[in-house]
């Protein structure tokens, strides 16, 4: 594969597949599908791992994320300097976390940052009145979010702060049947 | 600050129980320069460079630690650079110290590094070879993962029938036509004269007759000779024991499947207790990546959630009942009534089809495909029927879904059941038309077949005009006369011309019932043409209803006085769980016709993949998604278990039929023996050791068969009370956390309300804490803690002066509660612990602290996480 060009060592590639869930294949893919997004900033080669950073709005247009009403806060959570600009890292991080193979745990810590949207490390009436207007595309009325949010925060909150902490949120999660397949992101 | 204590308690617990031995045995510690990091590079780094002892056991142990965090690294959440960084470090150290320790312990780390890195290489390439994965990522990203779950289902079908075929092909097949007496040597491998001449036509071999009827396809072409070619392969025993391991190796598959998705869906606590946060947070499918997908997915969860909520304002809804069960009740009997028809019409035309067979010489194309077509008729129109009845019910959507599945299931069952009943039915009243009855027949049979079968081989290669082996000629016309019989054989070597005379007199009495007898092909080929036209309805059903719909749909919608495509006709919704019930009849078909025709599987796996293309075209093209959404999840193993049930049920007609029924005498590998299963026995018998039939004849005399079956009820029962008992003490568990939960509520209360009267100096806080831990001994009591180290590892150095001491405490204590954090060690040492001077931060970082214990208690602990922390 690498006889063409060689994008990665194999060292790297080998501590990739160990720090992702992705095989050698599917790293190349990213990388390619990476490179795609700005090809005038990604180099192809990435053996000495160089310092890029793809910013939010181009990373946003990938079709996998282009419909997903949370895509923006998808991409700010793994970024690592928490404005969506992913350097390939935080990309491969990202769709390592989203891909089939990650435990629900693994799942659970980032979807909480996702629906934590302003990052105060609990998700309190505000943040989830975002997400469900993201959701529903603010088709309920606000009568209807209210009684939701309120229904949810109390099903979830076990010790009564009235915002769900992440604990709260992962032992909610947790049970979920539904969580696992669909907070997957096939690339 | 704060962000450094949350982090260094919250990555602690798991790690440090492991650690916290080697820490305390060398008190001396090496720090790195690593630590003057700010956030990022907390123990975890500052443990990668630590230990530069030679103690072998603690080196060891630290590599070990090291081995741990490479294998667990990706499940961490740490971003990627820091990973990266964390592997590279314990690669490094794992490499330095590890051919220190022993020569022995260097070269098994090599190897296993070796081993590691060809499954990897292994994986990658066996990733290369899984089919169709872009396919389903596309339908995925247009349909959202519930019809996805269809296609995976089939290609994992697809998958197992793969092997079944590569059993049957490699073991039956194969040797049969490498091997085998080839085509046209013996009677039952050539097409009797009378059919030859329609041999060739097409509608003899769309109805599987002719040339395709007299091979491999069917039963009835393998020979009986029990050795074959210049190895000695032994085809009748494989075929027995093949038949055996299709059904053998599909419950095995399936099982294993099953027992792993059960472990992968966590057994969810199925009381819905959290309906709206459900629906928030799992509703999105992260999947869709289609406008139109997104659009009606969408619309979806806002009716989810107004359903939701009109179902929380008025708990139960109103209906005259009196009106309701009468129309349920009448649904449930026009279901019985169209259940018990389809079966009637089937056993009907296949009794029809008997009769015709019987009468008239030459069947119409519609005659000989009857059956099937009627069969096939009904398995595509009932489910609609029910569909409709189903309103009527007006139950919810869900139960209305599941009890459609049920219908469909018993109907589908009930054809297959239905059909092969009739089948078997046919089959006996064949074996009553042979002349003469069996019980004299054989008798006589078992003397002469010995010297007859020695004549056989002489006499078959002479013949070439009669084609037929005299042998199989004279064992159907021995009920006739012994002296008849005896003459064919002796004078056959001698006399040709004579024998081909006899021949053919005998050929024309006997010629038809000899060839209707092999019922085994009989069945074979029922199956087979079930299976054939099933396709060819379900392409035409694609093609019309999905397709041609699609079309008119799409175009004429401008040129009609109605909104086609809102109103009546509309796509055709792709509906997942018939579907896939579809896909599971169309499986236990295979499986029911498998011993009778080897080749069934590789049909079907042609058919399968014909299905995915087909399908996965149709649905990307013309189809929308379906309005109630059948749980992805959930219902995968709900799939296999209909799987596994349509799968026993399959099998047991087989198995009678093997069991019951005595296998053609003219046909088929089994030709000439009492029962099917004798093969194994006169193999016990013939081909190994004498002790070893002794063995079998003892291990299968009821004197250990009866033992081992009560052995075998004592382990389930045992088996199954361990099972309850664990369910109880799951229950039990559960139970306790909830009550635990509640008091953690209340104790939070108390303490917010302790907090909130502020304290007059820091003299006070530790006797307002004793004073907690006071009020909270009285339910410790009952369950007395174990303490074990709770102050585990010190983080920062002493010598830095300005770093904070941090005590952490150990996840392993079980009964570990949040409030007793706070309060359980010595006042003296949390005063050092949370020991910033000022005492406001300190209540905040308590009350931050306590929920994000609570992970701990309800999670499994196999990964560390340190959520709340920013980076």
């Amino acid at each position: 594969m690498g006889n063409k060009q060689t994008i990665f060592t194999d060292e790297q590639l080998d501590a990739y597949q160990d720090c992702t869930f992705f095989t050698r294949k599917e790293i190349l893919r990213l990388h390619g599908r990476y490179h795609e997004l700005a090809p005038h900033l990604v180099p192809m080669d990435y053996t000495n791992d160089p310092d890029v950073k793809v910013p939010l709005s181009l990373i946003v247009n990938m079709p996998e994320l282009k419909e997903n009403p949370f895509r923006d806060r998808i991409v700010e959570s793994f970024s690592e300097d928490g404005l969506g600009n992913l350097s390939f890292n935080d990309f491969v991080d990202m769709f390592s976390v989203l891909s089939e193979m990650a435990p629900r745990e693994l799942k659970a810590i980032y979807a909480f940052k996702i629906y934590d949207f302003n990052v105060d490390n609990y998700i309190c009436k505000e943040d989830l009145e975002k997400t469900l207007n993201k959701l529903t595309k603010e088709e309920l009325t606000p009568e209807e979010v209210n009684l939701v949010c309120e229904k949810a925060i109390e099903e979830a909150d076990l010790d009564g702060d009235s915002k769900l902490s992440f604990s709260d949120f992962e032992n909610m999660i947790s049970r979920a049947p539904d969580f696992l397949s669909t907070f997957h992101i096939r690339i | 600050m704060s962000v450094v204590r949350e982090t260094t308690s919250l990555t602690q617990p798991l790690t440090s129980s492991k650690r916290h031995k080697s820490v305390r045995k060398s008190s001396r510690k090496i720090y790195t320069p690593y630590q003057d990091n700010p956030v990022s590079s907390d123990d975890e780094d500052k443990d990668a460079e630590r230990v530069d002892s030679n103690d072998p056991e603690e080196m060891f142990q630290n590599i070990q630690y090291q081995k741990e965090i490479i294998a667990n690294i990706r499940t961490r959440p740490w971003p990627m650079r820091r990973k990266l960084k964390v592997l590279k470090q314990a690669r490094e150290i794992v490499l330095k110290y590890e051919g220190r320790l022993t020569r022995t312990r260097g070269y098994q780390a090599a190897g296993a590094d070796l081993l590691k890195k060809i499954s990897r290489v292994l994986y990658n390439i066996l990733v290369l070879f899984i089919p169709w994965e872009m396919r389903i990522k596309k339908i995925e990203s247009h349909f959202g993962s519930g019809v996805a779950s269809y296609f995976i289902f089939l290609r994992w079908l697809f998958g197992i029938n793969i092997v079944l075929t590569i059993m049957t092909g490699a073991f039956i097949v194969l040797p049969e036509l490498l091997a085998g007496a080839p085509f046209g040597t013996t009677r039952s491998k050539t097409i009797p004269k009378d059919q030859i001449a329609s041999a060739q036509d097409l509608d003899t071999i769309w109805s599987l007759g002719g040339y395709l009827q007299y091979s491999v396809l069917f039963y009835g072409y393998y020979g009986n000779v029990r050795k074959i070619g210049s190895a000695g392969y032994r085809l009748p025993l494989a075929y027995f024991l093949v038949g055996m391991a299709v059904f053998a190796y599909s419950f095995i598959t399936l099982l294993r499947k099953m027992a792993k998705n059960s472990r992968l869906s966590l057994s969810s606590a199925s009381s819905e207790n959290y309906t709206f946060c459900w629906r928030i947070f799992c509703a999105w499918d992260y999947l869709i990546g289609n406008p139109e997908a997104a659009e009606s997915k969408g619309a979806a969860i806002v009716n989810n959630i107004r359903e939701a909520i009109v179902e929380e304002q008025e708990k139960k809804k109103e209906t005259s009942l009196a009106v309701l069960i009468s129309l349920r009740i009448l649904a449930n009997i026009l279901v019985l009534l169209s259940l018990a028809g389809s079966i009637y019409i089937i056993y009907f035309v296949v009794d029809r089809s008997q009769k015709l067979e019987q009468q008239k010489a030459e069947l119409t194309l519609w005659e000989k495909n009857e059956v099937s077509v009627v069969v096939s008729l009904i398995t595509m129109i009932a489910p609609s029927a029910f569909e409709l009845v189903a309103q009527l019910e007006m139950y919810h959507p869900r139960t209305s879904l599941r009890f459609q599945l049920a219908r469909v299931l018993v109907l589908y069952l009930g054809n297959l059941y239905s059909l092969i009943i009739a089948l078997l039915d046919k089959v006996n009243s064949m074996s009553s038309d042979i002349p003469g009855n069996w019980s004299d027949s054989t008798s006589y049979l078992a003397t002469i077949s010995q010297p007859a079968e020695t004549n056989v081989s002489t006499i078959v290669p002479e013949i070439t005009e009669g084609r037929n082996g005299t042998f199989t000629m004279t064992v159907i016309d021995l009920n006739r006369t012994t002296i008849s019989v005896k003459h064919t054989v002796v004078s056959g070597p001698s006399a040709p011309v004579l024998t081909g005379m006899n021949q053919s007199i005998l050929y024309e009495y006997n010629g038809k019932t000899q060839q209707d007898q092999c019922w085994e092909t009989y069945v074979g080929q029922e199956m087979l043409k079930l299976s054939i036209i099933d396709m060819i309805f379900t392409v035409a059903s694609i093609l019309l209803i999905d397709f041609i719909r699609g079309l008119v749909v799409r175009y004429l919608s401008d040129c009609c006085c109605w909104d086609l495509e809102s109103k009546f006709p509309e796509y055709g919704e792709f509906k997942i769980a018939e579907n896939v019930l579809h896909l599971i009849y169309n499986q236990g078909m295979i499986w029911m016709g498998a011993f009778f025709s080897p080749c069934l599987p590789a049909f079907n796996v042609l058919k399968l993949i014909g299905l995915m293309y087909l399908r996965s075209w149709a649905v990307l093209t013309c189809n929308v998604p379906h309005q109630q959404v059948f749980r992805a999840s959930r219902s995968n193993n709900f799939y296999l278990a209909m799987l596994l049930f349509m799968l026993f049920l399959c099998m047991l007609p087989t198995i009678f039929a093997i069991v019951r029924y005595r296998p053609s005498q003219h046909c088929g590998p089994f030709s000439g023996q009492e029962k099917i299963y004798d093969i194994i026995s006169e193999t016990i018998d013939k081909d190994f050791p004498a002790w070893f039939s002794k063995v079998m004849s003892y291990v299968t005399s009821p004197v250990v068969v009866l033992p081992a079956l009560l052995l075998l009820f004592m382990l389930i029962y045992y088996l199954q009370s361990i099972a309850r008992s664990l369910k109880f003490t799951n229950n039990q568990l559960r139970m306790q956390l909830q009550t635990e939960r509640t008091e953690d509520k209340k104790k939070v209360f108390q303490l917010a309300a302790a907090r909130l009267q502020p304290p007059e100096g820091g003299e006070q806080k530790p006797e307002q804490e004793s004073d907690i831990t006071s009020m909270e001994s009285p339910a410790r009591s009952a369950s007395p803690p174990r303490r074990n180290g709770s102050v585990n590892k010190i983080v920062s150095p002493g010598r830095r002066s300005n770093s904070i001491r941090t005590i952490a405490q150990s996840a392993s204590r079980p009964d570990d509660r949040s409030p007793s954090i706070l309060v359980r060690p010595k006042p003296s040492s949390a005063y050092r612990v949370f020991g910033s001077p000022s005492i406001p931060q300190r209540e905040i970082h308590r009350v931050e602290y306590i929920p994000i214990r609570f992970g701990f208690l309800l999670k499994v602990p196999k990964m560390q996480f340190d959520y709340p922390k920013t980076y």
